[in-house]
């Protein structure tokens, strides 16, 4: 009898452990979920890993940035930034909290950088109009009458009713080079709270990572060469990043082609505030890693336009970021800490220590 | 039975798995990993005549020794994983279950677990869980019948073992 | 003496043995599924000493990548490995088992030879485990 009950125990053990070794590997696949959305101007590509609910997660994700877009768009019949726009001079907009975030942040990167960061760059992109059909080389008049109107100073906030006024009239605000940032941090705080682990997005070419591949590798991001037409390369340089985000900037991806062709010279989308030109400081393309991504976002910008010798010491004296530059002689820096890390194989570029 | 006779007996078992892990260098293998693992008999004879710490025991000794004679160093961590991780699963099967295993099933469990252990082994080695899944199948299929021919063969020689000891005294 | 005497009889556990060999053969071809990745990229990688020596975009007709490669491992060691519309397979090599000579043929994503002796690795990856390629681009 006891025999009899030892022997059923015995196969019910067995039994047990040979179910739990196979639910152990089949009740959570990690699956790969793709999605592609066009917003913010741009291709927004989704890649999550994780079970169904890293998927629902990933719709969230979509819809957050579609809503961070209709706030946002300089486009958007509606947007708070038209609104901001329209009432310049004229009376204080209320604007959605996410707005008022982003230029709240927007703000603190124009006193930080003494207007070198300055969103109420608008005025000068409109007039140059690049990557539009009316893309062209302004007049010095032109540029001036409105420069005057960019100065990152005569944006007033008011905290408790959630407005923002442009003090004079044809003042503008452009978001271009933040909201990105700010809808990436967003998409990995919904990502994360959902539990996802390995997940790339790519908004518009700022690359943010979660966690490491699924495989256990970091992630391995190729940084766009920015003269891919002279070098046939796609890459000046990769480099291997976990739960951080990889920001680019350069001259290559806007700029006035017709006059490109003609003379050879990149009227780019770049403006310097303190010119009301495309910003000249010796750089074609520079990327920021670091965790937030509308810090990137932001300081891609100000790197690009301060150059590099200025650009890395404010980098340094933040502690927070790494970054990379290649200037127009072909020569790539980076900072610190990424001296090792930066896998070259281009040898259209030369990495100077 | 006398410590100096346990001593003698054990000396002999891992002599002779060695010799057995020498003498299957020279036999072709039909599939990678896919070795007869004859050293596996005399682990297991050590398990029923002594148990689990001297089975162990001679595993390890096997393991670090057997490389030395006819391979290379790294082949000491392989066969140190499989090994180990067989002799254990057949300790427990042997000790614990006996009344449900032949000792053919028990040689199959010790070496399906010793391929295991092997390819964990060289999958963390080489950073690539896709080792275990290429060999595995194949390497299951030679377990079954390499499994059963040292249980056989154990059989055996237990029994003629036995014989010899119990007339030693 | 003949098959079926007194302890050579098959019992419960063999049974239960046999069937967890068999669901351990499914489940490395479910792991071998889960780890082809989609898409119709695949790569083939020679890795020595953990270090990717060479990738490979292989094209839809294997044929037309046919190639043979002769990885010299140092110290005299080498490793030839063939890819040709089979597969991929170590064709010759001089280390003291043979073991990667005699392994299977690979052809589906996730699979790998390894040398032991060379330290060396031959892996096929699949699109979404792409290596040595980027998983991105920051423009």
């Amino acid at each position: 009898m006891t025999k009899k009950i030892k022997k059923v125990f015995f196969i019910i053990t067995m039994g047990i452990m040979l179910i739990s070794l196979m639910t152990a590997c089949i009740s959570q696949p990690t699956r790969q979920y793709d999605k592609n959305i066009f917003a913010l101007d741009t291709i927004v590509t989704l890649r999550v890993f994780g079970d169904r609910s890293a998927k629902k997660a990933m719709d969230r994700v979509a819809d957050r940035i579609k809503e961070i877009e209709r706030h946002m768009s300089p486009s958007l019949e509606g947007s708070d930034v038209i609104k901001i726009n329209q009432a310049a001079g004229v009376e204080p907009a209320q604007v959605h909290e996410d707005t008022f975030y982003v230029i709240k942040k927007a703000l603190e990167y124009g006193r930080l950088t003494e207007g070198v960061f300055d969103i109420t760059i608008q005025p000068i992109v409109e007039l140059w109009g690049i990557n539009t059909e009316h893309a062209k080389i302004p007049s010095e008049e032109e540029i001036e009458e409105k420069i005057a109107l960019v100065d990152y100073r005569k944006v007033r906030m008011n905290e408790e009713k959630r407005t923002i006024f442009l003090e004079e009239k044809g003042m503008g605000i452009d978001l271009g080079a933040i909201a990105k940032g700010y809808a990436a941090d967003e998409a990995v705080r919904i990502l994360k709270e959902a539990g996802v682990e390995h997940a790339l997005l790519n908004l518009g070419g700022n690359v943010i990572t979660i966690g490491r591949r699924p495989d256990g590798n970091s992630w391995r991001i190729g940084l766009q060469d920015p003269r891919t037409e002279e070098t046939g390369q796609d890459h000046f340089g990769i480099i291997d990043v976990a739960d951080a985000t990889v920001v680019s900037s350069g001259d290559y991806e806007r700029y006035i082609k017709d006059v490109y062709k003609k003379t050879g010279e990149r009227y780019h989308h770049i403006f310097d505030p303190r010119s009301g030109f495309p910003a000249q400081k010796g750089l074609i393309a520079c990327s920021i890693i670091t965790s937030s991504s509308i810090d990137a976002d932001a300081l891609s910008t100000i790197l690009f336009i301060m150059g590099h010798e200025q650009g890395f010491e404010l980098i340094d004296q933040l502690g927070s970021a790494e970054a990379i530059v290649v200037t127009s002689n072909k020569e790539i820096y980076t900072t610190e800490g990424l001296r090792d890390s930066i896998i070259s194989s281009n040898d259209y570029y030369r990495i100077v220590d | 039975m006398r410590k100096t006779r346990k001593l003698t007996l054990m000396a002999l078992i891992v002599s002779q798995a060695l010799v057995l892990h020498y003498i299957e260098s020279f036999i072709p293998v039909l599939a990678p990993g896919a070795k007869l693992g004859l050293a596996n008999i005399m682990t297991m004879v050590t398990l029923v005549l002594f148990g689990f710490r001297e089975a162990v025991l001679v595993v390890i000794i096997r393991s670090v020794l057997g490389p030395l004679l006819g391979g290379s160093i790294t082949g000491i961590v392989y066969s140190l994983s499989g090994g180990i991780l067989s002799g254990i699963i057949m300790s427990i099967l042997y000790l614990k279950f006996e009344t449900y295993f032949s000792l053919m099933g028990i040689s199959t469990a010790g070496a399906v677990f010793h391929n295991i252990g092997q390819l964990l082994t060289a999958s963390w080695i080489f950073g690539s869980i896709g080792i275990l899944y290429t060999y595995l199948p194949v390497l299951m299929l030679a377990a079954i019948i390499t499994g059963n021919f040292n249980g056989l063969v154990t059989h055996y020689i237990l029994g003629y073992l036995k014989d010899r000891l119990r007339q030693g005294g | 003496m003949g098959i079926g005497i007194k302890g050579k009889k098959l019992k419960i556990g063999d049974v239960l043995v046999y069937i967890f060999i068999v669901l351990l053969t499914g489940l490395s071809f479910m792991g071998l599924k889960i780890m082809a990745g989609q898409g119709d990229e695949v790569l083939v990688q020679i890795e020595l000493n953990g270090r990717a020596l060479e990738s490979i975009k292989m094209r839809q007709n294997w044929a037309e990548d046919f190639r043979e490669i002769r990885v010299d491992t140092g110290q005299g060691g080498y490793n030839t490995i063939r890819i040709s519309s089979e597969g991929v397979d170590i064709v010759d090599a001089n280390c003291p088992d043979k073991l990667c000579v005699h392994s299977p043929t690979i052809k589906v994503p996730g699979q790998s030879i390894v040398c032991i002796p060379h330290k060396l690795m031959v892996r096929i990856i699949g699109n979404s485990q792409v290596d040595n390629a980027v998983d991105d681009t920051a423009s």
